[in-house]
């Protein structure tokens, strides 16, 4: 509880700092005329007395220190008062605040740009279900350009009647062709894909999308 | 002159709480001379450990303070006791008195003592 308390009040004299400064140079001043008056009563000399005082005190600006880094939050006034300095620093000297800056913000973009990919193709899993238990099917011969062929319909036939430990076997062939339109021809990308994919995969089929061209003039202007 | 001694971390707060019970609201050098008064001037306190002391006092709650005209007509900022502060006196007093038991036990010269 007094804790809480004193950290509250600290925040409060975080807030309030410039007044406390001039309330706590009167009162240290108080302080330092009532010992003088009082080394003046037993009969010193003003200056004397004055510089007694002064002596006893133990300097009235490590005091206000002292008492200055227990009203507040000195670390929080310490870091305002670095950032204020080292915006001025960087003021001073343009050429290489602009270095700075520029290694920073290369920097931070190309590490913002490698993690984009990064986590699109290896940390986001895809969209489709059981991710563990899908095997990707390939093969290939030698020679340039065949590291990947397609499967023969009697081979696919023969995988899924000689793997019975794969619940589904699910063909997609990567195929173009070509959109003739009103105004020029066009080509288009096409998966083709066996009828149980969407089943294997997991996935439901997207809707229809709107057609890509049709053949009206509307459509293009 | 006797030997000067260092103000003890924690015993500060018990001897300026103490002074303010007895002698009731009290401005800093007030509080000063009556501690060096009752130390038998075996202790100095110099500005940067009372007031650090008396406001960290003021923040705990266990003091108010307040400006007000001195007795010989000087505006001077005065301390005086909360209920709380109370309290923490006869706490803290009876915490001293367990410990200096304690110890004096310890450093008794007889052997049997411990």
């Amino acid at each position: 509880m007094r804790h809480l308390r004193a950290a509250l009040a600290r925040i409060a004299g975080f807030f309030t700092r410039d007044r406390a400064d001039d309330d706590l140079r009167d009162e240290l001043q108080s302080h330092l005329d009532m010992e003088t008056a009082e080394y003046i009563r037993r009969g010193m000399q003003p200056d004397e007395a004055r510089r007694r005082a002064m002596l006893a005190s133990g300097g009235l600006t490590q005091a206000a220190e002292a008492v200055r880094d227990r009203r507040g939050l000195p670390w929080l006034e310490n870091a305002a008062a670095d950032v204020r300095y080292a915006l001025r620093a960087l003021r001073r000297s343009p050429g290489f605040t602009a270095v700075v800056v520029l290694t920073l913000a290369l920097g931070i973009g190309a590490n913002t740009a490698i993690f984009s990919v990064v986590r699109g193709v290896l940390l986001r899993p895809l969209p489709h279900r059981d991710g563990d238990r899908l095997i990707y099917l390939r093969h290939s011969v030698d020679g340039p350009g065949r590291g990947n062929i397609q499967f023969s319909v009697p081979e696919v036939g023969d995988l899924r009647a000689g793997a019975p430990s794969l619940a589904g076997i699910a063909e997609y062939s990567p195929w173009f062709g070509t959109l003739q339109g009103d105004d020029g021809a066009r080509r288009i990308d096409i998966g083709l894909v066996t009828g149980n994919f969407f089943e294997v995969m997991g996935l439901a089929p997207a809707p229809p999308p709107a057609p890509i061209a049709t053949t009206g003039p509307a459509s293009r202007r | 002159m006797a030997e000067k001694l260092d103000v003890r971390q924690g015993t500060l707060a018990l001897m300026i709480l103490r002074t303010l019970e007895v002698l009731g609201p009290l401005h800093g050098y007030g509080v000063a001379r009556r501690i060096e008064e009752t130390s038998k001037n075996r202790l100095t306190l110099n500005y940067g450990t009372l007031y650090p002391a008396l406001l960290k006092l003021e923040q705990e709650g266990f003091v108010t303070a307040e400006w007000r005209q001195s007795e010989n007509n000087r505006r001077a900022k005065y301390y005086s006791l909360t209920a709380a502060g109370r309290r923490q006196v006869a706490r803290e007093a009876r915490e001293w008195h367990r410990t200096a038991d304690l110890i004096a036990a310890f450093l008794a010269p007889r052997r049997e003592a411990l």
